[in-house]
């Protein structure tokens, strides 16, 4: 079997046990355990689990994700593709913006690992996920707290002292002909307002979402400069994006090294 | 002011993702009309709808003051248009007099249909007296050279009586002695009255040759130009002004070591002291026009042909005797020419992604066709590939073909991947997933070779580009610092000394 599909399963099987052992894994997938401690090393690197004697446990803040709203576990899969992509497309002492959603967490914790990057974000727990160590730095928006994140006229007089070079906002639903579309009026709000704050703006939707719309309108599809997504995206969006002239990143994980 | 002899009045034509628009075109007898356009902007769909090979959905054709219901296919006006197409179709099996005349051959017996040969090679003497040209009048057709047999696809235009002529891309493969001769039969063609559509890549022959020039960019009309009354930057700038935003989606990865290298090939006379280097995590471009050896580049680094100089993988030389050897060395190719060049047509999905990954599945010699099923599955799934591992891969979409052959490569884990026009001619979603998985890849530390004669293409993937004139790379420049119009202008112009910027 190959690395790519055993690294699948494990990822499944943790997500759903929360924790394994590299004997059951070894006995599963019919591999020896050597083969089981690579994959779990190379995983621990990506920050989905944590190593233990004989095992591994989910990192806390899968784990704490996976308590949250989704019960679907392959997009977890899919929040760390997309949150990879991400990271690649900041450099290294830049700011960015993260408006609050739970794969603009796995992007937080992503950019954590670089260097000289300063985040500005409304998410506590975006917030509590970016680990900032070294000459990383974090903002915290001021404003009234609802969902654990912070909206409202202080935030937006707040976030008028900033200028970023990326913002990603996590959307709810992209549509040809609704445009950018978010579940409440306050996001809708910060998120225009953080968009005219950048010089580039990255939606971050996942492909479920795609043709979905929710009531509140961020805005057309051109306020976007990239659009990031995850493998599973169907085939008339990708069109449909590229007659609209924006780069679409999905993420697709096909390469085995 | 004479009359045109075609005239061509809001046409419109769409094929499946392509579309002609409002096309009004004219062309006057003793013109030569130049039609440039960037590939891929409708310049042959053009001259086949003017042929009558596909009909437009809606507009007119005019010959001569007659409205073409039929195009010029049924046999009373077949003879009024000549279709010189990029590749020749010359009749092997008899000689090149014969072929020239195919069409009105000297008859002893009109009725018996009894050729006169004397009289036959004696016009030919004639015509070769005329026109100095390089061929004898016993020269049999399978002997001839690409180039000569070319020239005498364009002799037909001259020999024949018709008063439309369409050259598309004459001069792609042409020498320069070659082109002076075809310029000379291009000049002899409007003497006798005919209009020409000359459809080219090369400012030179439009300003050489042309009387008018037209611009084409997908699928619309620029502009018509008189090229006495305009300057060849004017044409360049016309050219290369519709710009687009950007709309590809590229992730700079760290580039890593050094992973292949190439320094002094060559090819027969066709390439000349090619160098260049490529490191992990790097997609580098190369482009060039028609002809300039982009396609045989990429057969020479996958082992395909003889090639001299030196490749080295990691710094380590090694000699590409045949493909086998390069994917020994982590070498894939997905050749221009899918059908033809990477795959087996009688294998199903399942065997022709799995071919070059045999041995990952093979324990003493025996396969685990078990683990190659699921494996190949795993990635007609991943990739979103017609479902199934025993489907015929001849019956597959452009798109969905290109997208196998790259799951083979992915598959035999590969490292270095030379990518040959990998988009040309696929829907646009199987394009965006393969820009992403050219993401994927240098995310990985592999290297892309990507050679594509789509400018803007390359200038959104790649991180460096080379750019492929008369048989050698003229110039190797970052993405970042150069610009579509630069690039376009180095390939037309063809030399850095007119080339101002630096």
């Amino acid at each position: 079997m190959f690395a790519i599909e055993r690294i699948k399963i494990i990822k499944n099987h943790l997500l759903k046990e929360q924790k394994v052992s590299v004997a059951k894994l070894s006995e599963l997938l019919n591999v020896t355990e050597v083969t089981i401690r690579r994959d779990l090393e190379k995983l621990e690197h990506e920050g989905f689990l944590k190593r233990t004697h004989g095992g591994a446990v989910l990192t806390d803040y899968v784990e704490d994700a996976l308590n949250g709203e989704s019960e679907d576990f392959d997009d977890f899969i899919n929040y760390q593709e997309i949150a990879d992509t991400a990271s690649r497309l900041v450099n290294d002492g830049e700011s960015i913006m993260l408006t609050s959603g739970l794969i603009n967490q796995f992007i937080a914790r992503s950019l954590g690992e670089r260097s000289g990057i300063s985040i500005v974000t409304n998410d506590f727990q975006i917030a509590q996920n970016f680990q900032s160590q070294g000459d990383n730095c974090l903002i915290f928006l001021g404003g009234d707290m609802d969902d654990k994140a912070v909206y409202g006229q202080m935030t937006l007089d707040n976030l008028r002292n900033f200028s970023f070079d990326h913002v990603f906002i996590e959307v709810d639903g992209l549509h040809e002909a609704n445009g950018i579309t978010v579940n409440s009026t306050k996001k809708a709000t910060l998120i225009q307002k953080a968009a005219a704050l950048s010089e580039s703006v990255n939606i971050v939707c996942l492909s479920k979402n795609f043709g979905s719309r929710s009531l509140y309108r961020v805005g057309k599809l051109e306020m976007a400069n990239r659009i990031l997504t995850d493998s599973k995206l169907d085939d008339h969006f990708k069109s449909m994006i590229y007659n609209h002239k924006i780069p679409l990143f999905t993420s697709i994980d096909v390469y085995e090294n | 002011m004479k009359n045109p002899i075609l005239e061509l009045k809001n046409i419109d034509l769409c094929v499946s993702n392509f579309t002609i628009n409002q096309i009004n075109l004219t062309l006057y007898p003793g013109e030569v009309h130049m039609i440039m356009g960037e590939n891929g902007s409708g310049k042959s769909l053009l001259m086949e709808l003017i042929s009558g090979l596909v009909q437009p959905d809606s507009g007119e054709i005019w010959y001569d003051g007659k409205l073409m219901t039929q195009g010029f296919q049924t046999p009373a006006s077949n003879e009024q248009l000549i279709f010189i197409q990029q590749y020749s179709i010359l009749l092997e099996n008899i000689s090149v007099a014969e072929n020239l005349y195919f069409h009105n051959l000297p008859y002893k017996n009109k009725f018996l249909k009894i050729i006169d040969y004397p009289k036959l090679n004696a016009q030919f003497r004639d015509l070769i007296k005329e026109l100095d040209l390089p061929i004898k009048d016993t020269d049999k057709v399978e002997h001839l050279g690409l180039a000569q047999r070319q020239m005498i696809e364009f002799l037909k235009a001259y020999v024949s009586n018709s008063k439309v002529v369409i050259l598309d891309e004459p001069s792609a493969s042409l020498t320069s002695s070659e082109r002076d001769l075809l310029y000379r039969i291009v000049n002899q063609i409007k003497k006798r009255g005919a209009g020409i559509f000359y459809i080219t890549h090369r400012i030179d022959d439009a300003i050489q040759i042309g009387d008018r020039i037209t611009l084409l960019n997908n699928g619309s009309l620029i502009g018509t130009k008189v090229i006495a009354e305009t300057t060849e930057d004017e044409i360049i700038n016309l050219l290369v002004g519709t710009h687009l935003k950007e709309r590809y989606p590229k992730l700079n990865c760290k580039k890593g070591k050094e992973l292949f290298s190439v320094s002094n090939l060559s090819y027969e006379d066709k390439l000349l002291d090619i160098n260049f280097r490529l490191q992990e995590g790097e997609v580098f471009g190369i482009t060039g026009l028609a002809g300039s050896g982009r396609s045989l580049l990429a057969k020479c680094l996958f082992g395909a042909l003889n090639y001299q100089g030196q490749i080295s993988i990691q710094g380590k030389p090694v000699r590409l005797k045949s493909p086998k050897d390069a994917i020994a060395h982590q070498i894939a190719l997905l050749p221009e020419d899918r059908y033809e060049d990477s795959i087996f047509k009688y294998l199903n999905t399942m065997e022709n992604v799995a071919l070059p990954s045999l041995h990952r599945f093979s324990q003493n010699s025996i396969i685990n066709s078990h683990f190659m099923n699921q494996s190949v599955l795993d990635y007609i799934n991943k990739l979103n590939l017609p479902k199934g591992n025993r489907k015929n891969i001849n019956s597959f979409s452009e798109g969905s073909l290109q997208k196998a052959i790259f799951a083979k490569w992915l598959m035999s884990l590969a490292r270095i991947f030379i990518l040959d026009e990998p988009t040309r001619g696929i829907d646009l979603a199987s394009k965006i997933d393969i820009y992403n998985f050219i993401n994927d890849l240098t995310k990985k530390k592999a290297a892309v070779i990507y050679i594509s004669s789509d400018v803007e293409e390359i200038m959104g993937i790649c991180d460096r580009v080379a750019i492929l004139t008369d048989k050698s790379i003229l110039c190797i420049l970052k993405t970042s610092e150069t610009s579509v119009q630069e690039i376009t202008e180095l390939q037309i112009r063809g030399n850095k000394e007119n080339h101002t910027k630096e």
